[in-house]
């Protein structure tokens, strides 16, 4: 007591007056370390530092620290002054004049969430669990009251934290085990062992009953999801190592401020480990860092795929090039550029879990050199062909895994594909571009020419090997609607039987949802594979619109994407003038009228482009009638008396016109194309020949 | 509203779709459709013509089916590239005509002994694309060829030997 009293008389000297409480509950968690205490502000979720204060006043290490929610000031055992410490925003200590202390230092300790009372605890003989009321109104207050002896509470621990909801405290002893303390009773609870083992000197809670414990020896922060029952402490990211540590938070805040968005999250799907719940790979960004390509753009959680914050944000994901594909066995060749000096580490999920597995990091601790960098890398043989995802990450941290925080660089996520080895890639129109087919369906009438009855973009994947065929992709978004008639859309594959394609193994999907069925037509000869019988079942119902996406005001209804995905059973030898969109076509949809002339014909009613021949489903009786000139004999179909078309194709993300807009309107140059058999304006389907307020510009 | 911190370098030169820039924001402001003006009229005061044609009475060859693409073979014999293993890329170039977009690209394959032939379908308005040939090398460097449609040819090749 006596040292106490001097200890205040000369912290009074200094001290001109109380300081101000905290003015938040912060979402970063203190630290206090050294026997000289300094106190640092961590950042749970990176792990990153920053020295808040090296002079607290006094020359003494503090330990057993809490962070008061009733009162917003720190608190913790000041081994100087011998006394419980009070400290506010300034990082400048108060002694408290404590009643009944025992005569021992603590290094175990917190503030209770529920109630207003601090709690320590010493496991040493004839000690144990004390509490001292910290309300200021309380005729306790500052009164230590001893809830259990050490006898009856015995456990090996180096700190403790309360949970944000239940009233009890949590600590984890030096070989793993998990502990509740009920803190009324001074009973404790074994809940299991974390698989862990150390001095887990600073320990946490956050709002969502979450457990954070950080070891002393290696500054290693691991999660524990104690809410969900899942008490294996998991690495979440790595802070200071310290032999003296403590740690304090306001437990009822989120460990991410949603409005300081300074940290890079992926974006592949969270099964790999993407947002800050599922412990996902996130990089603290610093101003004029180290990050991957020319832009980065932090965020406060991930964006969660199928979105992204290429979608949301900005397209960061720009660091790295493929330059080869990744074929199974084989090397590939990418291109990386890192704004620094710094460590590459890569992964690739060759087994198509949905996981980056152990094995898996193809590229492990890669000094990149800042700019541009040509890497290597070998993609095992025991990949798995098929769409996938690789996660980069670049850091001055060595030995990343491919989640967790940490303090700099970026991670930038790819969807991949892993092709067989030797196979060759033929793209159309190119790799990441689409090409456009759009068809007039009052067919065999001739339409308004507002070409924009069914629009859809269309990219074509070829992989053959050696002459034969692998595997086709055909990858679509259905852009516009704009007929009243209601039409189906397929794709057929000239020269390609149906029974040729694996059919167990091909697929469709849309919007990203695998289909139930691969939309190969049965009983079918050839190989046609079926979007939809009505695209009007893929929309969402137009909000004040007629059509979809074909009217001024109507533009911003999603566009439907689908992928097929069709292999083939044994290499086939690739058909003459396959390549291109292969022949995409409408089909009425059964049981609905699609004209007087030709009624109910469902699905022998087909629209193919100029001069290419109707599928055996169709109608043959059909062709004659209305405007419809085809003349099979000299292989002329689905053109007008004047040559002209019912579908077009165009190789770019076509623009379509405005519903009743006739194309000419809309695409000038048209004309003179049409007019000299294509020899001149071959790029009238282009944007920037357009004119602008006739077309659908989204 | 979330707090965004962008970092950024000075680009040298930013993404353009071959063909020029398809990325107009611009949108229709109305339901009317409107006539561009002649060149004549661009001169002077703005004058809305009208159309003196529309889709359906154009007349067109039955042969002529309004085609936006043309085939091309591509023939790689490199003789520097055999006994190498490498991989060749034809793309579309990232706007400074210099260098391959790789996320444009139309043939993507290994090659054989320094060899490839390639038939493919290539959109109109990709009238211009770079053959890259790649070593698995990190120490060797690509190279680099550049191809330019001929209109006077009938059959597009891309010959690099």
């Amino acid at each position: 007591m006596f040292k106490l009293i001097l200890f205040l008389l000369a912290s009074s000297a200094t001290a001109s007056c109380l300081s101000a409480p905290f003015t938040t509950c912060p979402s970063k968690a203190f630290l206090i370390q050294d026997s000289t205490a300094k106190i640092f502000g961590v950042n749970l979720v990176s792990g990153g530092t920053n020295l808040l204060s090296d002079n607290l006043g006094t020359t003494g290490k503090i330990n057993a620290l809490g962070f008061n929610l009733h009162d917003r000031y720190l608190y913790g055992w000041g081994y100087e002054a011998d006394t419980l410490l009070r400290i506010g925003d300034d990082f400048q200590i108060e002694p408290l004049a404590v009643q009944n202390l025992p005569n021992t230092s603590f290094y175990v300790g917190d503030v209770s969430v529920l109630d207003n009372a601090y709690y320590m605890y010493s496991r040493n003989n004839g000690l144990g669990l004390y509490a001292i009321n910290l309300d200021e109104n309380s005729s306790d207050y500052l009164v230590v009251q001893k809830i259990v002896d050490s006898s009856q509470l015995n456990l090996a621990i180096f700190d403790l934290a309360f949970h944000p909801n239940n009233g009890l405290a949590y600590s984890v002893d030096r070989s793993g085990k998990l502990y509740q303390i009920n803190v009324t009773t001074g009973q404790s609870t074994l809940l299991g062992n974390v698989g862990q083992a150390g001095t887990f000197g600073a320990v946490y809670f956050d709002v969502d009953g979450n457990f954070y414990i950080s070891r002393n020896s290696d500054g290693i922060v691991f999660r524990i999801e104690l809410d969900k029952g899942n008490l294996l402490a998991e690495p979440f990211a790595n802070g200071p190592a310290s032999g003296n540590n403590d740690g304090a938070r306001c437990a009822t805040a989120p460990i991410i401020d949603e409005d300081a968005a300074n940290i890079d999250f992926g974006d592949a799907p969270d099964s790999y480990g993407s947002s800050l719940s599922a412990n996902g790979a996130r990089h603290e960004l610093i101003e004029q860092g180290l990050f991957l390509g020319k832009l980065i753009d932090g965020e406060s959680n991930s964006a969660i795929f199928p979105s992204s914050d290429e979608l949301t944000g900005i397209k960061d994901e720009d660091g790295v090039e493929f330059v080869t594909s990744l074929e199974r066995g084989l090397d590939a060749v990418i291109q990386v550029t890192a704004t620094q000096s710094g460590y590459l580490n890569a992964w690739l999920d060759t087994n198509l879990n949905g996981v980056f597995d152990s094995g898996e990091n193809v590229i492990s601790d890669r000094l990149l050199q800042s700019g541009s960098n040509k890497l290597v890398f070998t993609v095992p043989a025991s990949a798995q062909n098929g769409n996938s995802w690789m996660r980069f990450r670049v850091s001055h941290e060595t030995n990343l895994g491919p989640n967790g925080g940490t303090v700099d660089g970026e991670v930038e996520d790819y969807p991949v594909s892993i092709l067989g080895s030797g196979v060759t890639s033929e793209y159309y129109p190119s790799s990441s571009g689409w090409s456009t087919v759009a068809f007039e369906d009052k067919w065999p009438v001739m339409g308004d020419y507002d070409s924009n009855d069914v629009v859809v973009h269309l990219r074509t994947i070829i992989h053959s090997q050696e002459g034969m065929l692998k595997q086709v992709t055909v990858e679509g978004l259905l852009v516009a609607i704009g007929g009243s008639f209601h039409n189906g859309f397929a794709v057929h594959l000239p020269g390609v039987l149906a029974d040729q394609v694996k059919q167990n193994a091909a697929t469709l999907t849309i919007d990203n949802a695998v289909q139930p069925l691969s939309g190969l037509e049965a009983d079918r000869d050839e190989a046609i594979f079926i979007l939809a019988t009505d695209l009007w079942n893929l929309v969402d119902e137009p909000v004040n619109c007629t059509f979809f996406r074909t009217e001024v005001g109507c533009e911003d209804s999603s566009k439907v994407a689908f992928r097929f995905t069709i292999p083939f059973n044994e290499a086939v030898a690739r058909p003459n003038d396959f390549s291109g969109v292969f022949d995409p076509f409408i089909f009425a949809t059964p049981g609905t009228y699609h004209g007087d002339l030709v009624g109910d014909a469902g699905r022998a009613w087909e629209v193919h482009q100029k001069n290419v021949s109707p599928t055996s489903a169709f109608d043959w009786s059909l062709f004659g009638k209305g405007d419809d000139a085809s003349n099979p004999s000299s292989q002329y179909y689905y053109q007008t008396q004047n040559g002209l078309p019912w579908a077009l194709q165009m190789g770019n993300q076509w623009k379509h016109p405005v519903e009743t807009v006739d194309l000419l309107l809309a695409y000038p140059e048209f004309e003179a194309f049409a007019l000299s058999d294509g020899q001149q304006n071959s790029n009238w389907y282009l944007q920037q020949k357009a004119v602008t307020s006739n077309i659908i510009n989204r | 509203m979330n707090i965004k911190l962008l970092v950024s370098l000075v680009t040298t030169a930013a993404l353009v779709s071959c063909g020029g820039s398809e990325q107009s924001k611009s949108t229709p402001t109305n339901a009317t459709p409107t006539q561009q003006t002649s060149d004549s009229a661009a001169q002077g005061s703005s004058v809305v013509v009208e159309p003196h044609t529309q889709t359906g009475n154009l007349t067109v060859s039955p042969t002529f089916e309004f085609s936006s693409s043309f085939a091309l073979e591509v023939n790689v014999d490199l003789e520097s590239a055999n006994g190498q293993s490498a991989f060749f890329n034809l793309c579309v170039s990232k706007g400074d005509n210099l260098t391959p977009d790789y996320q444009q690209c139309l043939v993507r394959s290994k090659m054989s002994n320094g060899t490839l032939l390639q038939s493919l379908t290539v959109a109109s308005h990709h009238d211009s694309l770079i053959g890259e040939v790649v070593f698995f090398d990190e120490a060797k460097n690509s190279l680099f060829y550049y191809w330019k449609r001929d209109a006077s040819r009938k059959a597009q090749v891309f010959v690099i030997k």
